[in-house]
């Protein structure tokens, strides 16, 4: 932002030690207050995603009424986020009614993955958006809860960084992140990470075949996020999801 | 880019926020905090488009960033964590919740109202921008 002239443009490398108007090229979109025209300040103080976050207070509310646990995950594109619900949702059929809502942006691949699992699964195609918003959950949470349901899990759309601003009304974010992603992940992308207090690490089966060091990436996630629980597991071999199991059951009243 | 998500939800929240007299805003100053999400550079890219045929339309955009802040729950101290190291900058804890640096806050807005003169700016209500001028106002 050029600060001078809060012209709104950016990566100025002028000084500002000139009057308006400019010599410099760029446009002002704002014309000079007209002579008629008093100027006024508003102070606002308001919270810009406040919709969302009302939205998000409204599908907590609803979730506890019904003593359910909504679980947000959140990973980049690949981590193995739909691999792992599969092997989830059939670990726990028949002792844990889930339901499952799967963002991406376009197809309902993952949720014809998902079904035939045990627990009813409904796919938000965002489309051009990068992330799910607390008023698309709202609405599939009306239709994929059944009176049931204790657990449900939100696979957000892939993507490290746009869902980690948009509350759900989730119960708590699930940070995932594959093994071949890099052990500084979690300090990469500290919004997402500080934010969540469990963290998956997935696809451990390719660790012979990596230089990734599990100990400096355990490291990354405590500094991000002191006391996070860490999974590590593979949901291919199946090696590690008992813990990961155990711990959803203690997630259910 | 989630940032053009955050652009529409700007212009409406400032739109709530504008009374009938107001004309059009000239600036919006924004509080967006280190660990919000949301890059600043890419709202600014997003803002003009979320702003269009809105009384905000043409406005500049003033981010305030708010740093990080942890409190610590071993020693009480709110210190600035040196992100994305998450410790208490007092006594090295790791007991710590975060305890500024998620805002993402409309804070003001700049305005022009409609004075007494209402000819004067018919000429330069001509010259704006289409849908800068003339919703809502008058």
């Amino acid at each position: 932002m050029c600060e001078e002239c809060g012209c709104g443009e950016t990566g100025h490398l002028h000084a500002h030690d000139h009057a308006h108007p400019h010599p410099h090229p760029h446009d002002h979109a704002q014309a000079p207050p007209a002579s008629g025209a008093r100027q006024r300040v508003i102070e606002v103080e308001r919270n810009i995603l406040t919709q969302n976050d009302a939205a998000a207070a409204a599908n907590r509310a609803w979730l506890q009424a019904r003593g359910i646990t909504a679980l947000n995950l959140i990973s980049a594109p690949g981590t193995g986020k739909t691999l792992l619900l599969e092997r989830t949702l059939e670990r726990l059929a028949g002792t844990i009614p889930c339901a499952v809502i799967a963002g991406d942006q376009q197809t309902d691949n993952d949720a014809r993955r998902l079904r035939g699992k045990g627990a009813p699964v409904i796919q938000i195609e965002t489309l051009s958006a990068c992330h799910l918003d607390a008023p698309r959950v709202g609405h599939a949470l009306e239709d994929v809860v059944t009176p049931e349901t204790r657990l449900v899990f939100i696979e957000n759309v892939g993507n490290l960084v746009c869902p980690s601003a948009f509350d759900l009304g989730e119960a708590f974010k699930v940070a995932l992140l594959s093994v071949t992603e890099g052990e500084d992940k979690p300090v990469k992308y500290p919004a997402l990470f500080s934010q969540a207090p469990v963290a998956v690490m997935t696809k451990t089966d390719l660790l012979p075949y990596l230089d990734f060091d599990l100990a400096r990436c355990r490291g990354a996630l405590r500094a991000v996020r002191p006391g996070v629980f860490v999974f590590e597991l593979s949901a291919r071999t199946g090696d590690g999801l008992d813990a990961w199991i155990d711990y959803l059951a203690t997630l259910v009243p | 880019m989630h940032e053009l998500s955050v652009a529409v939800a700007l212009v409406q929240q400032a739109e709530d926020a504008l009374t009938p007299a107001v004309r059009r805003v000239t600036r919006v100053g924004i509080a967006v905090g280190v660990l919000s999400g949301v890059d600043p550079e890419a709202l600014r890219m997003a803002f003009p488009a979320a702003a269009e045929g809105t009384r905000l339309a043409g406005a500049s955009l003033a981010v305030r960033l708010i740093a990080a802040q942890t409190r610590c729950a071993a020693c009480g101290d709110t210190t600035t964590p040196d992100v994305p190291y998450f410790i208490c900058g007092a006594c090295g804890s790791a007991e710590i919740t975060i305890a500024a640096g998620r805002e993402l806050l409309l804070e003001r807005l700049e305005c022009e109202e409609d004075g007494i003169d209402a000819g004067a700016r018919m000429p330069e209500d001509a010259r704006s921008d289409a849908g800068t001028t003339g919703a809502g106002d008058v």
